[in-house]
């Protein structure tokens, strides 16, 4: 029995220093908690394997990661960061709805330091780092971009004996020459309201110049929006759908049944972003290209897009330190290569040469994105200048594309809404 | 003789009683109402502190056109989902009742099938039924030889909040046909026998018989779809988003978009309060009603 009891006492203090060690192991370790949006199956993959990356690089650091959908992460994020039970780090739209009122509210860390004394001006163009703060400082780090072109039909494209269009007539010219072959122009759906800004904002993109888009994504007071470009931009699309350049009935049709439509083959562009790509290399029957909406005058070359929901940093943290080392790890270059070899667009520059395995199509994307960015043209956008935003212009293109009211009036909206936030 | 004891024995006990449902009642209805309530005359953006400002939530609430589109819109849907739904849930239940129809149950449940069905399915089929290009509604129309009356239906702010008031239709018909039915098991044979041997027809047995012994039925049903119209959002969310432009636009839908979207809380919470307002005062019109018809 005493043997029995010795044994015991001795098994009992191998245990008990074995689990005091692993306390001590676990106190000695910054433990930061991270909410992303990249749930789906190969994006969660790539931030897995992010995380792990920044974890064996760094050893007193672990992340302890939870997905969850962009809706969801919206619903929670404020009212967990307000009563402190938020994450240290997390994904956070860039506008005035989200980044906008948390910068506002003080909740968020600012990266200005961070930014200058790790050069990100040099990882990033000016106006990607931009488009990641708020109000020209810096609060984040986006590793994905998006970027807004058109995917194009390249069979019947041949078929048709086109070539890239260079400038905006050029394209003009396409998109006639195409309905008059009996074909579809420009595959669209705008039942979803969205895809509808896009298709504005896209010409009014290539219309305006840098500092004027500038101005009005700027949040500060003024008649940025009602000016004679943006009603232009509002003219053409008008004209285009006087035109029929656009798809049969696309005020009734939604943006994934769109897409099923541009698969059957009649319509030989389809403008939307880079996100479409993945679905369409692998359902399309034929082989898909992509360029950029092209501009009259060339230095006005812009693009929608601009990089993804970047990561920041919670002012409640009591991690700030290791978490702002982990946002420097996602703007480095080795974060940018383990997208892009999985097909997705980094928000830093990278080069298609170095991507010579990958289908043509991602290439092609790559870069209309270095194209655009090495021109200071990543554009935005722009649903996001308020919170009302979005809804003021789908609502607004809706009707501007059912001829239902004047490019003018159209404009004024869109400033109505920008002065109701702004004023 | 063995005695049972009655709630109405000791007014204390029969409180205590009702205490776990009450401290329910409070916690989850009561108090946020009362916050909702006192949030509406409050600035606030989720985030930060709360700014006191009177009435001018419903002040700005009268002057904002998108609220008056959205009752508007709301008052239309009325129809769709209280009104026909209603007609056509009484038509059908006297169709099946006063004619023995055979294979009833089969009826009741094909008829019922739709109300069981989530919102959000329903109005991805009724999407895609609508679809211009390879909708049901309009490959139906193009083989009748009707292709002239095929039309983006959904994409049209003339026919938009129609198709989707009628989806609203069709969705509750057969809730209020199954409470008709309902209604019907309880009404004697012998009236409709009596009615018989006076040498009346089924419109006879309707309109003296079972119509009037219904009038419980049809109010639960009107006051129950009148809130549901009030209430919709799944169907317009899914289908439209409020589009075209703001023409199925509905009160509920403002409403999360105001707390969710555009940072309003408090202006969220002024539509909030104002729709329930509505609710209570047809409710109450309703129910006043009723009593005087009984």
């Amino acid at each position: 029995m005493k043997k029995f009891f010795t044994i015991m006492l001795i098994v009992l203090l191998v245990m008990g220093s074995v689990w005091t060690a692993g306390v001590k192991e676990v106190e000695s370790k910054t433990s930061i908690t991270l909410w992303d949006q990249y749930y789906r199956g190969l994006e969660s993959e790539i931030m897995d394997s992010i995380v792990k990356d920044f974890e064996a690089k760094n050893p007193e650091i672990t992340i302890a990661r939870e997905t969850k959908t962009l809706d969801d992460l919206k619903l929670v994020l404020k009212m967990a960061l307000e009563s402190e039970t938020g994450p240290d780090i997390m994904q956070v739209n860039q506008g005035e709805a989200d980044m906008g009122a948390m910068v506002r509210a003080g909740l968020l860390v600012s990266t200005n330091s961070v930014a200058r004394d790790n050069n990100w001006k040099a990882k990033f163009s000016d106006s990607t780092l931009k488009a990641m703060g708020y109000k020209g400082d810096y609060y984040g780090i986006a590793t994905t971009a998006e970027i807004v072109g058109f995917f194009y039909n390249k069979n019947l494209m041949e078929k048709l004996g086109f070539s890239l269009p260079k400038t905006f007539t050029e394209l003009e010219s396409i998109l006639e020459k195409t309905k008059r072959a009996g074909y579809t122009p420009i595959n669209f759906g705008n039942l979803d309201g969205w895809t509808g800004i896009h298709e504005w904002s896209a010409i009014q993109h290539v219309y305006t110049t840098r500092e004027q888009i500038d101005h009005m994504m700027s949040g500060e007071k003024g008649n940025f929006w009602n000016i004679e470009e943006n009603i232009k931009a509002a003219e053409t699309l008008q004209k285009w759908v006087r035109n029929g350049y656009f798809t049969k009935d696309f005020s009734a049709i939604g943006y994934d049944d769109s897409a099923s439509i541009f698969m059957q083959g009649n319509s030989l562009l389809f403008l939307t972003g880079n996100w479409m790509m993945g679905e369409l290399l692998e359902n399309s029957p034929f082989e898909v290209g992509f360029f950029l909406v092209p501009a009259q005058n060339q230095s006005r070359l812009k693009a929608i897009g601009g990089p993804g929901i970047p990561f920041v940093v919670s002012k409640k943290s009591n991690n700030s330190e290791a978490s702002i080392k982990f946002l420097d790890y996602l703007a480095s270059e080795e974060t940018a290569r383990k997208w892009a070899e999985n097909m997705m667009l980094p928000a830093q520059s990278i080069k298609s040469e170095d991507y010579l395995d990958a289908p043509m199509l991602f290439r092609e994307i790559l870069d209309a994105y270095s194209q655009a960015d090495e021109a200071n043209g990543m554009g935005y956008f722009i649903d996001w200048v308020t919170p009302t935003f979005y809804d003021t212009c789908s609502a607004a293109v809706q009707e501007l594309m059912a001829l239902n009211i004047t490019p003018k009036v159209f404009v004024q909206r869109l400033q109505d809404d920008y002065d109701s936030f702004t004023n | 003789m063995k005695s049972y004891r009655s709630l109405y024995d000791s007014t204390w006990r029969g409180l205590l009683y009702l205490l776990p449902g009450l401290l329910v009642y409070v916690a989850f209805i009561l108090i946020p109402v009362l916050q909702t309530i006192i949030l509406g005359s409050m600035e606030w953006s989720g985030m930060g502190p709360k700014k006191f400002i009177g009435i001018q939530n419903y002040i700005e609430l009268i002057r904002d056109p998108i609220f008056l589109q959205s009752l508007v819109n709301n008052a239309t849907l009325i129809l769709f989902i209280m009104v026909f739904p209603t007609v056509l849930g009484l038509f059908l239940a006297s169709i099946i009742e006063l004619n023995n129809v055979v294979c009833r149950k089969v009826f009741e449940v094909a008829f019922f099938m739709p109300y069981i069905l989530s919102l959000v399915v329903v109005g991805v089929i009724w999407r895609w039924i609508y679809n211009p290009a390879f909708g049901v509604l309009n490959e139906f129309l193009r083989q009748m030889g009707l292709s002239s009356l095929t039309h983006a239906w959904l994409g049209d702010s003339d026919t938009a909040l129609f198709s989707v008031g009628i989806t609203g239709t069709w969705v509750n018909y057969g809730f209020s046909m199954v409470i008709f039915l309902a209604g019907y098991s309880k009404i004697s044979v012998n009236l409709y026998d009596a009615v018989a041997l006076d040498g009346g027809n089924s419109w006879h047995k309707f309109w003296y018989v079972s119509l009037p012994s219904l009038t419980n039925e049809i109010m639960v049903v009107s006051v129950y779809l009148f809130i549901n119209s009030l209430k919709t959002f799944d169907l317009v969310y899914v289908m439209t988003k409020g589009g075209p432009g703001y023409s199925t636009n509905v009160l509920s839908l403002y409403v999360f978009r105001n707390a969710f979207q555009y940072n309003r809380n408090g202006y969220a919470a002024a539509l909030a309060v104002t729709l329930m307002f509505i609710i209570f005062i047809i409710t109450l019109f309703v129910t006043r009603i009723r009593k005087r018809y009984e």
